[in-house]
């Protein structure tokens, strides 16, 4: 008897089930991670909760490598095959918002008022993604060196001024114990200039555009406070304290814990492997401070909704899904990514209270400034990019600066301000 | 003829297409390597992706199972993520991955198989200004390019290897790249081939024939798959390609092409037929149209040539009625004027002989002039009803036309109504023409009355004679006498004026008028040797002008007194008339002046005795008589007898053919009633010539 209720249950609840499966929605989406397993791993899983978490809607995922992931999204965008969810650089937000790849998330911004502003990509007023983690970057470096050269080691409320860092530098130049004093990652292309070395420039009280109009850059990529970094920038490649730009070292990692360099400014997710080698010698240090306070990069990978989508309540509701705190903590102990929210950060192994990065969580939440919110960002970044190449190579600093800021105002003339259609 | 049948490259092709596919049915294993193939998918939309139902399609998908059935081959799709899917074919983990573009990094690490199946590039788009011939010529260009795109790195990459030197313009967007150029920012763009198809018409551009960064994509299979399945998929893979309607070419342009299937043939065929029949159809229909358009046109001139026709055959018959009225009333009037005028002949000439008797009182006297008053009016009545009857005789003489015309004066004022005013003006020492009189009295009431119908609401009527001298030069030109007849009437239409001296042509109402005045008026112009000519303005008025030779004869006509009683003569006469009465009248008349007269009562006599008699100074005849001989037949041979005899012709009866008599020398016509004093005053002119 009991038997035959049991396969009854059974059965009926199979046939609901199936029934239930049957009237879900499909929701297609497309992420960028597809070379990262765990990272893949975790997405998946978040994907399969949301599928069984309720009856309307069911998302199928579909990942890219990161390499060719933007031009499979410009191509599905010319050709009308954007899916209903999408990854997206917090970055490039506001240039795929302007170009009509995506729309408003439809969520209770509630939802995200705690987050990180870096990882809530915003544009003229609207949500328009969700990121699940923020990358911050820091100086790399061990105690040991430190102490070795007489330097002071910075705080959060005490960052390294201009001076310092210089003295800092020159010192360990002198001693000749490294190759390079300071390995500012310049191997790396692309978005590591803006999203790294662009700190410098704002902390000098220049920046790559006027973010009180996003008109213009003129003043701010040119004036006195720019040209003076590009002056100490020029000057870190001909005093030899960092490799030439063509000589940089790729394995930025390996370059740091084998003494290549004394010093890293790189991000957050290689300090576990740094800790792992040197143990507690390891120290993650805030930004200098050029004049305008200590500076450093934020961003992360969010989620939106397809301007062609036509369920943007699924794809909203399964935004809302995953940025739950349990998959933020998630990511952050799996990945070693900084969480968006306080509540996820100290419920992470990471960015917990005892955790070996918890100093990130602060240093994001008073260091970090957003990219420029502007659809001319991709542009921006691109004209700074060459401009501190160039200023590398000996270029001359203000005709550098002046031609980059040409460019970006050309540019953002060019597309009649970016104004909203 | 078999040379030129294989040179023919399609021949060949299509030759060595089927002999490769014989070739590959025959000779390739089948089902030589694996049971079921593992085919690797992973999402790349629209090269390969899943349908609504969640089966792989796409341009991969359905080349993939066209060749591998061709081959006798099952197999089953292994999703995975690209990478993975590159990592489980390099294990042995799938037999086949699609959609890889070769490299020759890739090469060292699988088997690929030759035939590329798609084909990509990114293309250049330049301002009309830059000529791009080769990829080297970006040296020194500005480049715009879509940031973070594969374009630019491509770009980039390029620049780099080949040691280029070009300034990239970056944008936010694809069209951006494309916008850079059109304002002047960027010499060319390197944009995705896609967009750049549909920017392909957009003014200030062009495309260059020049591909950049072109990029092959085969399949791959693991680096220890047997050689023969290599062949075998090489081999399908060619045949796809070179078959005409195959599975590849339907996923080509499904998929991957810009461009539409072409149509099948069947259907080109079928459309070509339609439209030629449709093309057949609208020649045959446009030019049946404008034959029966022509045809149409035809028959409507010919209905209006029939009209014309029609309308000039009631207007001739119309005239040929009047005419014959006409002509029955002149028969009528003409014949009865003939008797008439014999009879006032006779009266006449009794009245004259009477009043030449010297014991006839002052009464008698008195009252033989009252009688032969009367006697002449009764002549002139007679000549009216003749000239009415159109039997006038009609003779050219020498006239001076200023003096005809104020004859004529008070007869063309009662012509016109009382809002018609009428002046005359006549030049002075004006020279003689040779016209006859009743017919340019008769031209001009025509060309009266016409202006008279031109002006309905009244106007001005002017006839002015003048003479022209002869132009200074021309040594056979003559002066001319003109007649100017204007009037301030409605005027004639340019395109009528030529029309107006046409028989039967008229702008008046039907039965206002026969359409033969103006016709009539030109016949006797230029059968006087004269010239007509008309000028008109629309609404002003008309000039009818009529010009005559001057000549310089002594006028004939006017004779305004009677000639004097007293010239005679004593020659001898031949008198020949048939009215007994008339006859005796004439006799007396011209024995009581002197002549010697010799009477004949008929032609044959007449001729008879101017045979037997020879002397006769002068004939005096009748033109209208019984027998055989009469009328100008008699005239000629009488002077034929005579030789030459001075002439005098009486007729009473306008119907007689004179024309011939006019130009004999002293020959003179005269119209019966004559009085005696006029007929002596002819007759002794006529001898003293």
């Amino acid at each position: 008897m009991t038997t035959r209720l049991g396969f009854c249950v059974t059965f009926l609840v199979s046939v609901t089930l199936a029934s239930l499966a049957r009237a879900q929605t499909e929701l297609s989406m497309w992420y960028h991670g597809s070379q990262n397993q765990t990272e893949r791993v975790i997405i998946t899983g978040i994907v399969e909760d949301f599928n069984a978490s309720q009856s309307d809607w069911k998302v199928t995922l579909k990942s890219f490598p990161e390499g060719s992931y933007n031009d499979s999204v410009v191509r599905a965008a010319l050709t009308g095959n954007l899916p209903d969810i999408i990854d997206v650089d917090a970055p490039v937000v506001a240039n795929w918002a302007w170009q009509g790849y995506l729309q408003p998330l439809d969520i209770d911004e509630a939802l995200v008022s705690e987050f990180l502003p870096s990882t809530v990509g915003r544009w003229q007023g609207e949500v328009y993604s969700v990121g699940l983690w923020e990358a911050a970057v820091a100086i790399l470096t061990r105690r040991s060196i430190l102490d070795k050269h007489g330097i002071r080691l910075p705080s959060l409320a005490q960052p390294w001024s201009a001076t310092e860092f210089e003295e800092a530098l020159l010192r360990i130049k002198e001693s000749g114990d490294f190759d390079y004093p300071l390995d500012l990652g310049t191997a790396r292309q692309g978005e590591w200039f803006p999203y790294a070395l662009s700190p410098f420039l704002q902390s000098f009280g220049g920046d790559l555009v006027d973010r009180s109009t996003y008109l213009s850059a003129q003043g701010v990529l040119n004036g006195a406070a720019a040209l003076k970094f590009g002056k100490w920038w020029q000057s870190l490649f001909d005093r030899g304290l960092v490799p030439a730009i063509e000589d940089a070292q790729k394995d930025r990692t390996t370059g740091l814990i084998d003494g290549t360099y004394a010093m890293a400014w790189n991000g957050n997710w290689t300090v576990l492997d740094f800790i792992a080698a040197h143990g507690e010698d390891a120290l993650f240090l805030p930004a200098p401070d050029f004049g305008q306070g200590g500076v450093i990069g934020a961003g992360s990978w969010q989620f939106g909704v397809s301007a062609t989508s036509k369920h943007v309540a699924g794809a909203s509701a399964f935004v809302e899904f995953a940025i739950q705190d349990r998959y933020l903590t998630e990511i952050a102990n799996e990945l070693g990514l900084i969480p968006p929210t306080l509540s996820a950060a100290r419920a992470s192994k990471n960015y917990g209270p005892d955790g070996p990065l918890s100093g990130f969580v602060d240093l994001s939440r008073k260091q970090a400034l957003v990219r420029p919110v502007s659809p001319s960002y991709v542009v921006i970044a691109k004209v700074f990019e060459r401009a501190l190449v160039q200023i590398a190579g000996g270029a001359d600093v203000k005709e550098a600066l002046d031609e980059a800021t040409t460019d970006i105002d050309r540019d953002i003339l060019r597309n009649a301000g970016y104004a909203k259609e | 003829m078999l040379g030129n049948i294989f040179n023919r490259p399609c021949f060949a092709t299509a030759l060595l297409s089927v002999l490769l596919g014989i070739v590959g049915t025959i000779a390739l294993p089948t089902q030589a390597w694996a049971e079921t193939l593992r085919v690797g998918y992973y999402d790349n939309p629209p090269k390969i992706f899943r349908d609504a139902e969640g089966r792989p399609t796409g341009f991969w998908p359905e080349v993939t199972e066209a060749i591998l059935s061709d081959l006798g081959y099952e197999f089953e799709y292994i999703e995975c993520e690209w990478e993975a899917c590159l990592e489980m074919v390099k294990m042995g983990q799938l037999d086949l991955m699609p959609d890889v573009a070769f490299s020759e990094e890739r090469a060292k690490q699988f088997q690929f198989i030759n035939e590329a199946l798609i084909y990509s590039w990114s293309t250049i788009v330049a301002a009309e200004r830059v000529r791009i011939k080769t990829l080297s010529d970006f040296d020194g260009k500005r480049i715009a390019v879509l940031a973070n795109s594969i374009q630019e790195r491509n770009l980039s990459r390029f620049l780099r290897d080949e040691r280029l030197k070009a300034k990239l313009i970056w944008t936010s967007s694809v069209q951006g790249a494309v916008d850079a150029v059109l304002v002047g920012d960027a010499d060319l763009a390197i944009t995705n081939t896609f967009f750049a198809v549909r920017m392909a018409e957009q003014d200030g551009l062009y495309i260059p024939e020049l591909p950049f960064e072109v990029n092959s994509y085969h399949y791959i299979v693991p680096p220890d798959a047997p050689h023969s399945f290599v062949q075998a998929l090489n081999l399908a893979s060619y045949r796809q390609q070179m078959t005409f309607g195959s599975a590849f070419h339907a996923a080509e342009y499904q998929w991957i092409s810009f461009h539409k299937a072409p149509l099948p043939s069947w259907l080109l065929t079928a459309c070509m037929v339609v439209v030629a029949a449709l093309l057949l159809s609208g020649t045959l229909v446009f030019v049946l149209r404008r034959l029966v358009q022509a045809r149409t046109a035809d028959l409507a001139k010919s209905l209006e040539a029939l009209k014309s026709e029609m309308n000039l055959r009631q207007k001739a018959e119309n005239f040929a009625l009047e005419t014959q009225k006409f002509d029955a009333i002149g028969r009528l009037v003409g014949g009865g004027a003939h008797d008439f005028n014999n009879l006032l002949s006779v009266i006449m000439g009794n009245l004259e002989l009477l009043k030449e008797q010297r014991d006839l009182d002052a009464s008698s006297l008195r009252f033989a002039n009252q009688a032969l008053s009367a006697t002449k009016r009764g002549a002139k009545l007679t000549y009216d009803l003749l000239s009415f009857g159109r039997r006038a005789q009609l003779v050219p003489q020498v006239l001076r036309i200023d003096l005809v015309l104020q004859g004529i004066e008070e007869l063309l004022r009662r012509t016109l109504p009382e809002n018609i005013s009428i002046a005359f003006s006549y030049a002075p020492h004006l020279k003689a023409a040779v016209v006859d009189q009743g017919q340019l009295e008769n031209a001009v009431l025509n060309l009266v009355v016409n202006a008279r119908d031109a002006m309905p609401d009244g106007g001005r009527l002017t006839i002015l004679v003048r003479s022209i001298a002869p132009e200074a030069g021309d040594k056979t030109a003559t002066e001319q006498i003109v007649i100017d007849v204007t009037d301030t009437g409605s005027g004639i239409q340019e395109e009528t004026l030529g029309k107006v001296f046409e028989p039967f042509f008229t702008t008046k109402e039907v039965d206002k008028g026969s359409g033969m005045g103006l016709a009539m008026v030109h016949g006797f112009v230029t059968q006087s040797g004269g010239k007509i000519s008309i000028r008109s303005s629309p609404g002003q008025g008309t000039t009818v002008e009529l010009r005559f030779p001057a000549v310089t004869g002594v006028p004939e006509q006017i004779e305004g007194n009677e000639p004097p009683a007293g010239l005679l003569g004593n020659e001898k006469i031949l008198l020949v008339e048939d009215d007994a009465d008339v006859r005796e009248v004439l006799s007396q008349r011209l024995t009581a002046s002197g002549f010697q007269v010799t009477e004949a009562c008929d032609g044959a006599t007449a001729l008879e005795l101017a045979s037997s008699q020879p002397g006769f100074a002068l004939v005096v005849t009748d033109l209208t008589m019984p027998g055989e001989i009469q009328g100008v037949d008699l005239v000629h041979r009488i002077r034929e007898k005579t030789k030459g005899c001075p002439t005098i012709v009486l007729t009473g009866y306008g119907t007689d053919r004179l024309e011939s008599l006019v130009e004999l020398p002293s020959c003179l016509l005269l119209s019966k009633p004559v009085s005696g004093p006029h007929l002596i005053s002819k007759i002794r002119s006529l001898l003293d010539r």
